[in-house]
């Protein structure tokens, strides 16, 4: 027997992410051997996407969107893409812990070196997949069909971008959630509440400049401050990239979208800094440091949440 | 080269939770060590702490004070090294269903670094090799435990925790399992809980006797344990009418009485026949059952401080 402490930093980091990628197999596999569950997701995002298009529709001959590109099909289409993937990881992945501990496997985890943060993550990433594929087969081909879709190389990185920025910031809200299960059982209301309020502070259901001629706060326009929350700009931004024929359209002033609007320049509406949507912008990038720290408080709470959960004994009961 | 295997130092663990800040003390003060290649067994009355105690030392739990050290590595600072030397078995401990055997097995010899011929082995032994490819929610409480132990040996750990390992097993199963874990597991180190007390003396050099609260009463060797023991069985005989204190001791000198039930001690199995045929003989007693005192009856009764002396 021989314990070797001087390499055990490196030995732990390599060894977690094997966990990880063990880990995020046994849920793949796990997840589509319950292929009704897949056949109900894929059925209500179909649902999703068909009802939000008609309210779309609907409020396009009643509502107008003063200053962005898209018209309110785009505006619920895309929220409706954008949060089908983010919820649905979230909402496959807030159970992991609760599942765990339903099926007796957490014990059996933990003390083979499987962390409650190996677990979240390796469910995350593998809910990823799963969404993933929904997204690509019964989002994306309607919207390609309506037309909308980047129009150049360019924006379709941005897109990419952009969904890098909100996938992190999710699994940062999403290891916050799930973590609570290592002390407290039921939160499925919880669970659900937040996701809510996260689609409606993002301005999943309603544009976040509605009240900027009306309101102001700190005599500013409401959307300046709540395109400062992560999920707000990438939807935002998202919207603007489907819309947008060319990524200089960004900031241009009177320009008209595919939509047929004419709009105004992103930085002028929101008050940003943005110029090209990609990683080498400074806007950008304090987004995603923004994001990279709190997914970094996030792994820590659950470190701590784990260390009170072994104290307490909550950590493999049900 | 280190000598002990497990040190245990005023170790304490009192569960609180929010609802309940004052919280339940399961262990007061444990203190004992093992040497490398001991095999323990921890006995006690229900609600002793056995498993906690394992759950504490398989790093699953964290303890409250006390120092802990497992095979001289820091149970709280180092637990995620000492999982790398260690394994623990438990029925609470479960593996996903809707895997087949062979994916679980897969997925935990990938988690801990390990191969798989030590878990094949097991299984062949045991004559469930040819179950790999079925899915595990078809199995069977018995195969489920025979699954657990092999996830709890592939590891080929230096200590194992096992917690009721056997439960669940029917009797020729149980015999081969303690028959493969007696020359396997020979050279490791094994801590043991088990209400079997055949498990325990197969399995175990010594035993480690927990007090109600959650105190060590003792440590001693099977062998001191059973030449200890002051009768082998109990009889315990439920009387027609309520006897006289001569009738009951024409039937054997050596009893006590509680309520209407008269418990007889007999040395061994000679005087226990002997009583069993006086029983049958007085008329006087309506239904009479003889239990074999095991170690845990013994270990507990030492525990609990209950009389021996009749």
């Amino acid at each position: 027997m021989e314990i070797n402490r001087g390499f055990s930093r490196i030995k732990t980091t390599i060894h977690f992410f094997r966990i990880l990628f063990a880990v995020t197999k046994r849920s793949l596999i796990v997840d589509f051997r319950y292929k009704f569950q897949i056949v109900v997701e894929a059925a209500w995002t179909a649902i999703n996407v068909a009802v939000f298009v008609l309210l779309g529709a609907a409020w396009q001959e009643t509502a107008g969107t003063t200053g962005v590109p898209y018209s309110m099909i785009t505006f619920f289409i895309i929220a409706t893409g954008f949060f089908t993937f983010l919820s649905g990881i979230m909402e496959t992945t807030v159970t992991a812990i609760t599942e765990e501990n339903q099926l007796g496997t957490m014990g059996f985890l933990v003390t083979n070196s499987v962390s409650p943060i190996a677990i979240i993550l390796g469910r995350y990433l593998s809910a990823t997949v799963r969404w993933l594929i929904i997204l690509f087969v019964i989002v994306i081909p309607p919207l390609i069909i309506k037309g909308v879709y980047p129009s150049t190389i360019d924006l379709i990185w941005a897109s990419f971008v952009i969904l890098f920025i909100a996938w992190i910031f999710v699994l940062g809200i999403t290891l916050l959630l799930t973590s609570i299960n290592l002390l407290i059982k039921r939160t499925t209301t919880l669970n659900r509440v937040t996701i809510y309020i996260i689609r409606f502070a993002a301005g999943a259901f309603i544009p976040i400049n509605s009240f900027d001629q009306s309101l102001k706060l700190f005599n500013k326009p409401p959307s300046n401050f709540l395109i400062l929350f992560p999920l707000a700009f990438c939807l935002e931004a998202l919207r603007w990239i489907f819309t947008i024929s060319s990524s200089s359209d960004l900031n241009c002033s009177g320009c008209t979208s595919k939509d047929n609007i004419e709009h105004e320049g992103f930085n002028s509406i929101f008050s940003t800094n943005v110029s090209t949507l990609t990683f080498s912008d400074t806007s950008v990038q304090q987004v995603l440091l923004a994001v990279f720290i709190f997914l970094i408080i996030s792994l820590i709470t659950v470190s701590k949440l784990t260390t009170i959960a072994r104290k307490w004994g909550t950590i493999e009961f049900y | 080269m280190v000598k002990n295997a497990i040190e245990i130092e005023n170790l304490k663990k009192t569960f609180r939770t929010p609802g309940n800040r004052a919280g339940n003390v399961v262990l007061s003060d444990i203190s004992f060590d093992t040497p490398r290649g001991d095999s323990v067994a921890v006995t006690g009355a229900n609600g002793s702490g056995k498993t906690t105690l394992l759950k504490i030392l398989a790093t699953l739990y964290l303890p409250d004070g006390g120092r802990c050290r497992i095979l001289d590595m820091d149970l709280i600072r180092e637990a995620n090294l000492i999982r790398e030397f260690i394994s623990f078995v438990s029925p609470g401990l479960d593996f996903q269903r809707k895997l087949t055997l062979n994916e679980n097995l897969e997925f935990f010899a990938k988690v801990q670094n390990s191969n798989l011929d030590g878990a094949y082995g097991f299984l062949e032994e045991m004559q469930l090799l040819d179950k790999l490819e079925d899915r595990t929610e078809t199995f069977s409480e018995g195969q489920k435990t025979i699954t657990r132990l092999a996830i709890g040996l592939m590891k080929d750990a230096d200590i194992l925790f096992l917690d009721e390992v056997t439960s669940g097993l029917d009797v020729n199963r149980k015999e081969q399992v303690i028959n493969y874990l007696k020359s396997e597991l020979n050279h490791k180190t094994i801590l043991m809980v088990d209400h079997d007390s055949t498990v325990i003396d197969r399995l175990c050099d010594k035993v480690l006797i927990l007090k109600h609260g959650g105190y060590v009463d003792r440590m001693v060797s099977i062998k001191e344990l059973l030449d200890g023991l002051p009768y082998s069985h109990e009889i315990t005989a439920i009387p027609k009418r309520t006897l006289t204190e001569r009738e009951v001791k024409q039937l054997w000198p050596h009893y006590t009485r509680a309520g209407g039930t008269i418990r007889f001690y007999p040395k061994n199995r000679n005087e226990t026949q002997i009583i069993n045929t006086r029983i049958l003989s007085s008329g006087f007693i309506s239904r009479a059952e003889t239990r074999a005192i095991d170690l845990n009856d013994y270990a507990i009764r030492i525990a609990e401080e209950l009389p021996f002396e009749i």
